[in-house]
């Protein structure tokens, strides 16, 4: 299930883009997942696991992608850390609903995103006992612990 | 620093245009459209200048900054414009707020942070359009500063309760009106408390008011409850209740220029915002008025008797206050 926790928190990695630098690995970036994400959030494609052709950018290495593709990549690969999320575009939603089905994790939320018209599982780590399942619920919880911290 | 500035930066593959005219300017939007890669572009040229193959032209000079050294930085870099991108946790703090207070730059904030500390103005908040050739369009949308891109035929929004983010005269005001309509006016006691107390009325048909010189941290969430509830909730966000009495032809303004080009006269080492100048701006005009004194605290008499609330009334096409 995805969990989500509003503000700050220790141990939790804000700056994705230097943690995916330095720890990802080639095989992330040719893996299904991946060449989705890629696809879908940066419109680009995979060629190898050092050459992606981005429309507007040539080709690049994976250190160029998005930084929201870098967080959804770091989540799949680390579900044992907090990312922060904030990093991701609301494009990056669904992705995110998607690996929270696959797999227990959590990501750190500076903003509300948002994810859509659905219903969801999300469990809010502010308030251990709290799973929402719309963007009613998602939003009333985070606008309150952002502002409020509770 | 004030006044109204237009920057190109480009390299072979991304063009971006955009203007800044207020000392604080957000970019957010969707992963992948070319927010990183902007501020990438200005860093090269900031460490290169012109060898880094990027251009730039503004009649300021731009900087990216980032890392521990930020507020040696900025303080170094008076007359910039500075860019900060969406890894640098700093910009969420209380330091980097008061860094902000007072200094002469303008800031383009690469983020989709809450950011309580900062008055963000709602108009200045901007997500990327374009594939190689970007410009910056605006999120938030409005007809008379009714918000978020409402629907014409929809105007004037009827509402059954007012929620103002004002405790004093503007609050004052809009409970005057409301008791001759029969309505409920609530103040939310600050711009955190609006979303709280729209959530909390969302059976009703509620109009929320705030200085939209300062309510760019809340719009988000509000919008959001917008779109949850259709047709339930209107956003009104003049600049300030003072921009509303200064428009509405209440006073009389000497020197027009100074309310229709804020950007002239509005120095971000003397506002952190508009919503202040406004209010600067209205207190100087009646300072030597004894019946249109103006103070942000207590609404004076002038401003209730039924000529004049009228005229402000009548400003405010987007809401019907009958």
């Amino acid at each position: 299930m995805l969990r989500v926790w509003f503000g700050d928190k220790d141990n939790a990695i804000y700056n994705t883009s230097v943690f995916f630098k330095n720890r990802y690995k080639d095989e992330w970036i040719v893996d299904d997942f991946a060449r989705k994400v890629i696809s879908d959030v940066d419109h680009s494609k995979v060629v190898d696991s050092n050459s992606i052709e981005s429309p507007v950018l040539g080709n690049i290495s994976p250190l160029q992608l998005s930084g929201g593709v870098k967080a959804l990549i770091l989540m799949k690969h680390f579900p044992g850390k907090v990312f922060n999320a904030s990093n991701c575009g609301d494009n990056c939603a669904k992705w995110i609903l998607e690996l929270g089905d696959e797999q227990d994790f959590s990501i750190n939320l500076f903003h509300v995103m948002d994810f859509g018209e659905g219903e969801f599982d999300i469990r809010i780590l502010n308030d251990r006992r709290l799973i929402v399942h719309n963007m009613q619920e998602f939003l009333t919880a985070g606008a309150s612990y952002l502002r409020e911290g509770k | 620093m004030h006044g109204e500035y237009k920057v190109r930066v480009k390299n072979n593959r991304n063009s971006y245009i955009f203007s800044l005219r207020r000392n604080i300017t957000l970019l957010k939007g969707e992963s992948g459209r070319g927010k990183t890669t902007l501020f990438d572009m200005i860093h090269e040229h900031n460490r290169f200048g012109r060898e880094s193959g990027v251009s730039i032209s503004c009649d300021r000079e731009l900087v990216a900054i980032s890392g521990d050294k930020w507020e040696e930085d900025i303080r170094s870099n008076p007359g910039k414009i500075i860019v900060i991108d969406e890894d640098s946790h700093f910009i969420r703090s209380r330091d980097f707020a008061r860094v902000v207070r007072g200094s002469d730059n303008y800031y383009l904030l690469i983020t989709r942070n809450y950011l309580s500390e900062l008055p963000i103005s709602v108009d200045e908040i901007y997500e990327l359009a374009g594939t190689k050739n970007k410009r910056f369009n605006r999120v938030y949308s409005d007809v008379w500063k009714m918000y978020d891109k409402p629907n014409k035929s929809s105007l004037p929004f009827k509402p059954q309760i007012i929620i103002t983010e004002d405790s004093g005269s503007g609050y004052q005001f809009f409970d005057l009106i409301a008791r001759r309509l029969g309505i409920r006016c609530i103040s939310s006691g600050g711009k955190s408390g609006v979303y709280r107390e729209l959530a909390s009325h969302h059976e009703e048909k509620v109009v929320v008011i705030a200085d939209g010189a300062a309510f760019g941290s809340e719009i988000g969430d509000v919008v959001m409850q917008q779109d949850l509830h259709p047709n339930r909730v209107g956003i009104y966000l003049p600049e300030s209740f003072e921009w509303v009495i200064l428009n509405s032809g209440a006073v009389m303004l000497k020197d027009s220029d100074k309310l229709t080009s804020p950007e002239d006269y509005a120095d971000s080492v003397d506002y952190m915002s508009w919503e202040q100048y406004f209010t600067e701006l209205l207190i100087d005009t009646v300072k030597d008025s004894k019946y249109q004194k103006y103070t942000k605290d207590k609404l004076s008499d002038y401003y209730s008797q039924d000529r004049v609330e009228s005229m402000i009334r009548e400003f405010i096409k987007g809401i019907d206050f009958t």
